[in-house]
């Protein structure tokens, strides 16, 4: 019986052994794509609680909160195959410990034609409580509105007359009485090639984009609900295709 | 053989409770905390919860003994039958001087990502580390607590039991608090009975769930499920200037004036008085602020409504959202023995 143990211990000391130096051995074959987001207002990068962006309609606004999820980001090969990151992924532009969402995505040498991406989460996935992190619980869409998540919650306010007197504003998107107004995008221009070298993909947010394009989006009339306002829904899924660009290199 | 089946035995799932599952190995049982509908608890590596852990804590939390004149615990303030908080507006320290704000209600600490009003600890260690030498809290010295510890009859063994150290240190001592904390879950109040269909709702407090998970109420944002805290930090309107900077005195940047970290709203019937500040005595009185009195100033919320958008409930409203709000009343969150004095 002593000789059973021993040989158990002996062959699980071995493997372990091996285990570890496989590890350290280990060479990458394939190239990685780091993949990250950014977030601007035009030309500038975001900055918080700062009274200096002007939208389409003429009002100063400051944001206060961006917290949004993005899913199921395609990169689209040349030949029909793709590699996909399906998520979702939280985001909150005040903390870059969110900003990586993948440091070795491991994709094959190529040529890509696209990404695409799905701005918040598609329903199927979007359903109450399966989510897990405390960050992502807190973007609940409660269940007598439709259930899920906020797709975004993107809140601060304005000085429509530009007189000094702000007002708060709240675009919240998401399944309005579980009608779902998540984006499937493509990201325009968002062809590259890998070869042997690492690749850099930044998806950039331009939040000025949410309010135009097609649709001026006016804060004065939507104002802070919007978790039922299906038409405010719509305006801002329309304008939320020509939101995202990406910077590759 | 039997060396191998000793081995599998000494790691072995020993036993099953509501939201604890305890694993025996040769030196302590590991508690996993498996709470239903609940994310899971963040756990610091360095540590993990153990039946010995929580029990020193448990002893520590109720102990004056680490209070300056041995005259106050952390449960002096933090009062199991007021969801361990303190009835008074601001609690007095040994040495006779008020806080200058409402002691928290410790429910499902292990969850918060901070504690204080202001968040000025990361985590529940650092949190008990500062209450002990606060000068308006038990106001003792580190190493006049230890000392004492060391030349208590019972206190060396049950620091051995739990940590396997013979050396009682500051790190241990909260530690041990913050296990014992982490232990403190509510999940068995009403609202929780009805998400499992255990018990149905009544009209009255079904209509104030309405407003509350909806945009009339606007509750949701802040103290959405199932924490009933969002874990972050908001100017919910109560001054125009306020005299307390809040979250600001942490990050040092003007638009965290007069931010404080959103309160669970579990056990909220049991926690009075209410706000940092304890401005407010009964439930009616948040509302009725929540309803009609909330200021604008340059931090306020973006998601709170002030002046004309104020939300002005009907006097039935207002009845309906106090219903609903006493439905996340765990009794036996605050009757449970096993957070009760241990002397």
């Amino acid at each position: 019986m002593k000789k059973l143990v021993l040989s158990i211990i002996t062959i699980t000391n071995i493997l372990l052994v091996f285990a570890c130096q496989k590890d350290e051995k280990i060479e990458d074959q394939h190239p990685h794509l780091k993949l990250s987001v950014q977030h601007k207002v035009d030309s500038q990068y975001l900055e918080f609680d700062t009274l200096k962006y002007v939208n389409r309609v003429g009002h100063k606004y400051e944001v206060q909160t961006l917290k949004y999820f993005i899913s199921n980001i395609h990169f689209h090969k040349s030949g029909g195959s793709k590699t996909i990151l399906k998520g979702p992924f939280y985001i909150d532009a005040e903390d870059t410990s969110t900003f990586n969402i993948n440091e070795h995505v491991d994709i094959t040498s190529g040529t890509y034609d696209k990404i695409s991406l799905t701005f918040g989460l598609n329903t199927a996935s979007n359903v109450s409580d399966t989510l897990n992190s405390i960050e992502e619980i807190a973007m609940n869409w409660p269940v007598p509105m439709g259930g899920g998540y906020h797709y975004m919650k993107l809140e601060g306010s304005y000085d429509s007359l530009q007189l000094g007197i702000k007002k708060n504003f709240t675009v919240h998107t998401g399944a309005a009485m579980g009608k779902p107004y998540h984006i499937d995008l493509e990201i325009p221009d968002s062809n590259f090639k890998v070869s042997k070298e690492d690749i850099s993909v930044k998806i950039q947010m331009n939040v000025n984009e949410w309010f135009t394009d097609p649709n001026d989006y006016d804060f004065s009339t939507y104002n802070l609900m919007i978790m039922m306002d299906t038409k405010a829904q719509e305006a801002l899924k329309a304008n939320g295709k020509s939101v995202f660009t990406a910077i590759i290199n | 053989m039997k060396y191998l089946i000793l081995f599998i035995g000494l790691i072995s799932i020993v036993s099953c409770k509501d939201d604890v599952i305890q694993i025996s190995s040769h030196n302590h049982t590991h508690l996993i905390i498996t709470t239903n509908g609940f994310p899971s608890m963040p756990m610091p590596n360095d540590n993990p919860l153990t039946t010995e852990g929580v029990e020193l804590g448990r002893k520590l939390f109720y102990d004056p003994i680490l209070s300056k004149d041995s005259t106050q615990s952390c449960s002096s303030c933090h009062q199991q039958k007021h969801a361990f908080s303190d009835p008074i507006k601001f609690s007095i320290g040994v040495d006779g001087f008020p806080g200058h704000r409402n002691a928290s209600a410790i429910v499902n600490p292990g969850w918060l990502s901070t504690s204080f009003w202001d968040g000025r600890s990361k985590s529940l260690e650092t949190q008990a580390e500062r209450t002990v030498t606060s000068p308006i809290e038990m106001h003792e010295d580190w190493n006049n607590a230890i000392l004492k510890l060391k030349n208590h009859k019972d206190y060396p063994v049950f620091f051995k039991a739990a940590f396997s150290e013979e050396k009682i240190s500051k790190k241990l001592v909260t530690m041990a608090i913050a296990q014992f904390e982490r232990t403190l879950i509510s999940d068995k109040s009403k609202f929780d009975l009805s998400i499992k269909g255990n018990y149905n709702l009544t009209p009255l407090e079904a209509a104030g769930f309405n407003i509350f998970f909806s945009e009339k109420g606007e509750c949701f944002h802040c103290h959405g499920q199932p924490l009933f805290t969002d874990n972050d930090f908001h100017n919910n309107g109560l001054d125009i200037v306020s005299n307390d900077i809040g979250y600001e005195d942490v990050t040092g940047k003007k638009s965290d004036r007069a931010k404080f970290k959103t309160p669970t709203l579990r056990n909220i019937e049991f926690s009075a008085p209410y706000m940092h500040d304890g401005r407010f005595n009964t439930l009616e009185e948040v509302i009725n602020f929540y309803s009609d009195s909330v200021k604008f100033s340059s931090t306020l919320d973006p998601v709170m409504s002030a002046n004309e958008s104020s939300f002005h409930w009907t006097a039935l409203e207002k009845m309906q959202l106090i219903a609903f709000l006493k439905t996340l009343s765990d009794t036996t969150f605050i009757n449970n023995p096993d957070y009760s004095n241990p002397w």
